[in-house]
């Protein structure tokens, strides 16, 4: 109980910042604004009176980002969410009557909805994380462990050895210089696998246990993609909790494939941010675009089709085995891209099988192949083709930079 | 009249302590002395407050600056005799039938913006227009687009108003509408256009493309249609057989087709919805229709009220529903002649 009202008070010690913030949502409707101005300065009228009054701004500010292009959206509207989520948690946990599990659970989700849906509010950058920072102490006794059993077992599963036909190994550097990974790779747009280049992350030897993202993360939300690859028509995205993915993709695959991509994880979860380290190499950019870090965590066989992506890649391999197939830009005429205009990035080959009938001009592509092992780095550079498939269980993280 | 009301009450708009209503209330007369709800004439529920007209005022019912009003505006003398009216978050559009003047109200500051339609744009961006009759007939705003429709049945956006061509439609226009991000225009020889954007099947065009310009609903060639109504991101179209076709996004079932409801598929193309009770086909004529931003509602000609989508606010007027996926009859008003919805709100009008 007292635990509760310790965590309230804290989470209300915000409460300055946010009522700061005020005034960058002034482009609100006068009643939503007037109704967060009450609310912020009277916290004592926060009760399950007013809940559905915080509901409500938080369903219509969705409904209102819901409309036109996502990247249009106007700010304030998200900023709204963010305060309004803020203001829903602090609802739950004025009640001395929820208990711990249930206010945990629901405080992530209302934390997970903000963080997606919501923007940060200039005055409290990291508002809503900061508030999952501070129920993170408690919601590791909520959360069950998975047997060291169940784990050695799975991550002892042989792996087959892959066709590496007809291919060219990738270069290897062992921690080359700036100045030679800049003049040898960058300038040249060609891939390199880095070997010795990461050894200082804490994640190589804190996440080979999966326990420590149920501790981390247990009880957080993620989009997690169902199907075996994205090109297929079942293919999906389902929100669930990080226990909920683990427990039932990445030790047990009775269902459909499930893979944790491109999932900007780190910025939902900033305690794992600690566990990595930015590579010096991003730091030759055109832009002053900031870093895309994203995670890639799944079972063992999920497949990401031939594709190419605009940024250069630096793909960092933390947990177990992934194999990548390779083809130069030069190369795309062999490879018969989708025609269709979101798909026309991803290739209807598959490396690890050509059928030649189908895609003849395959035979003239130049594949390079590497097979990526916790702690080493693969370059990929821009509009380079790659084809990337997980040999076991794998947690990669990419750094994308232009 | 009378106001059987079901949904949001979350701005005390109907004057009553509920948050919601999750059944058919009915209105009679509210806590202000001055104010009958049977005297008066309900233009439009948006979400933080309702629009009447009474005699010469307008009232607005609720809160569209937090606080609890019951606020009277006088209507400007020029308009007394048949006013429009529309409004959303911000603004407050006052027009009437026998002139092409608009009112414009800032609901934060108060203050009155004057625009005409016939003087706002050069008149060579638009040839094709009929100069001189623009009486404006009907004007339907919310918070990202409007339209308005003249006695010379021209057509314009924008809260400072753009024309639009409409010479190449089948008929002269009879009805517009506008949903959170498409617009649907309705002739008088029952053809439908749909213009604005498609990302969510709204247009009924069979793709995700937007478009710029009124494009035909080439699926409804043939039949009749004698009514239109713009939910969100969703559409539906009313045939001269009462026959309902509805389009566009379905996540909270406002399409209310009942071979959907497992999978909540959107629809890209107008698809015929039949009725159910009690797994018994209905035929009964379909006498009205409106929809809130995701929710349906019918009104047959027995006075049967139907409704389906999003019920978190009890705009459904059936408390048994989370959400429904197809159109369930919720309750009988013999007496009921029309409906209107709010975002979150279900009104059935008797007279």
């Amino acid at each position: 109980m007292s635990d509760v009202l310790d965590l309230c008070r804290k989470f209300e010690l915000f409460l300055p910042n946010v009522e700061l913030s005020l005034s960058e949502v002034i482009e609100l409707d006068g009643c939503t604004k007037s109704l967060l101005n009450h609310f912020i300065k009277n916290p004592n009228t926060l009760n399950q009176r007013t809940l559905i009054k915080i509901q409500a701004i938080i369903d219509y500010m969705h409904e209102k980002i819901n409309i036109g292009n996502w990247k249009d959206v106007k700010l304030y509207l998200r900023k709204t969410i963010t305060i309004s989520s803020y203001l829903k948690l602090l609802i739950y946990w004025k009640d001395p009557n929820n208990p711990m599990d249930d206010l945990l659970k629901e405080s992530y989700k209302i934390i997970d909805f903000g963080l997606v849906f919501g923007c940060p509010i200039e005055n409290e950058l990291q508002l809503l994380q900061k508030c999952a920072g501070l129920l993170n102490p408690y919601s590791s006794d909520y959360v069950s462990e998975i047997s060291t059993n169940t784990i050695k077992l799975k991550h002892n599963e042989v792996n087959v050895e892959p066709n590496k036909c007809n291919t060219v190994p990738v270069d290897v550097m062992d921690c080359p210089s700036m100045e030679s990974f800049y003049t040898n790779r960058i300038l040249k747009e060609k891939p390199v696998v880095l070997i010795n280049c990461m050894n200082n992350w804490p994640a190589l030897t804190k996440w080979n246990d999966q326990n420590y993202f149920l501790k981390m993360a247990g009880l957080r939300t993620v989009a997690v993609e169902l199907g075996s690859k994205y090109t297929d028509s079942d293919w999906t995205q389902k929100l669930m909790t990080v226990e909920e993915f683990i427990k039932d993709h990445i030790y047990q695959s009775n269902g459909p494939k499930g893979y944790l991509a491109q999932y900007q994880l780190f910025d939902q979860i900033p305690e794992l941010k600690a566990d990595i380290i930015e590579p010096e190499y991003c730091c030759f950019a055109e832009t002053e675009n900031p870093i895309d870090v994203m995670a890639w965590y799944g079972p063992k066989g999920t497949v990401s089709p031939l594709h190419h992506d605009p940024k250069k890649n630096l793909l960092s391999q933390v947990v177990g085995e992934k194999q990548i197939y390779l083809f130069p830009p030069s190369d795309s005429k062999y490879l018969y891209p989708h025609d269709h205009e979101l798909l026309s990035n991803t290739a209807k080959v598959d490396p690890r099988e050509p059928n030649y009938e189908i895609y003849p001009e395959y035979r003239h592509a130049k594949a390079y192949y590497c097979k990526l092992k916790p702690g080493q780095m693969l370059f990929i550079p821009p509009k380079w083709w790659h084809f990337v498939e997980s040999l076991s269980i794998s947690f990669s993280v990419s750094f994308w930079w232009d | 009249m009378e106001y059987y009301v079901a949904g949001s009450n979350l701005f005390n708009q109907w004057f009553d302590d509920l948050d919601f209503f999750s059944e058919f209330r009915k209105m009679s007369k509210s806590e202000d002395p001055n104010f009958d709800f049977r005297l008066a004439n309900l233009m439009q529920i948006n979400w933080s407050y309702n629009i009447f007209q009474l005699r010469k005022n307008l009232y607005l019912l609720g809160a569209f600056d937090g606080r609890k009003i019951a606020k009277k505006i006088d209507i400007p003398e020029e308009c007394r005799k048949s006013p429009l009216v529309a409004g959303n978050d911000y603004n407050l559009v006052i027009g009437h039938n026998n002139s092409s003047a608009l009112w414009i109200l800032n609901l934060e500051d108060n203050s009155i913006k004057n625009v005409y339609l016939d003087r706002e744009l050069p008149l060579e961006l638009s040839p094709k227009r009929n100069k001189t009759d623009n009486e404006i007939q009907k004007l339907v705003v919310n918070n990202f687009s409007c339209l308005y429709l003249t006695k010379g049945k021209n057509v314009y956006s924008g809260i400072l108003p753009s024309y639009i061509d409409t010479s190449h439609c089948n008929g002269h226009i009879i009805d517009v509408a506008c949903g959170y991000e498409h617009y649907m225009l309705l002739t008088s020889t029952g053809y439908v256009y749909t213009w604005g954007d498609g990302r969510r099947l709204q247009l009924g065009q069979d793709d995700t493309s937007n478009l710029e310009t009124p494009t035909q609903v080439e699926a409804l060639a043939g039949i009749k249609i004698i009514k239109i109504k713009a939910g969100g991101w969703h559409s539906m179209a009313l045939s001269e057989f009462g026959d309902l076709y509805v389009w566009g996004l379905n996540d909270t079932g406002q399409l209310g087709i009942k071979e959907s409801e497992n999978d909540l598929k959107s629809y890209a193309l107008p698809k015929l919805v039949d009725l159910y009770d009690d797994n018994e086909e209905v035929h009964l004529q379909i006498k009205d229709i409106a929809c809130g931003s995701k929710h349906s509602v019918l009104l047959l000609e027995d006075g049967s009220v139907w409704t389906t989508g999003a019920n978190k606010y009890g705009q459904l007027a059936c408390p048994q529903y989370p959400n429904s996926k197809n159109f369930n009859k919720v309750c009988v008003i013999k007496e009921a002649c029309r409906l209107k919805c709010g975002p979150w709100t279900t009104v059935v009008v008797c007279n």
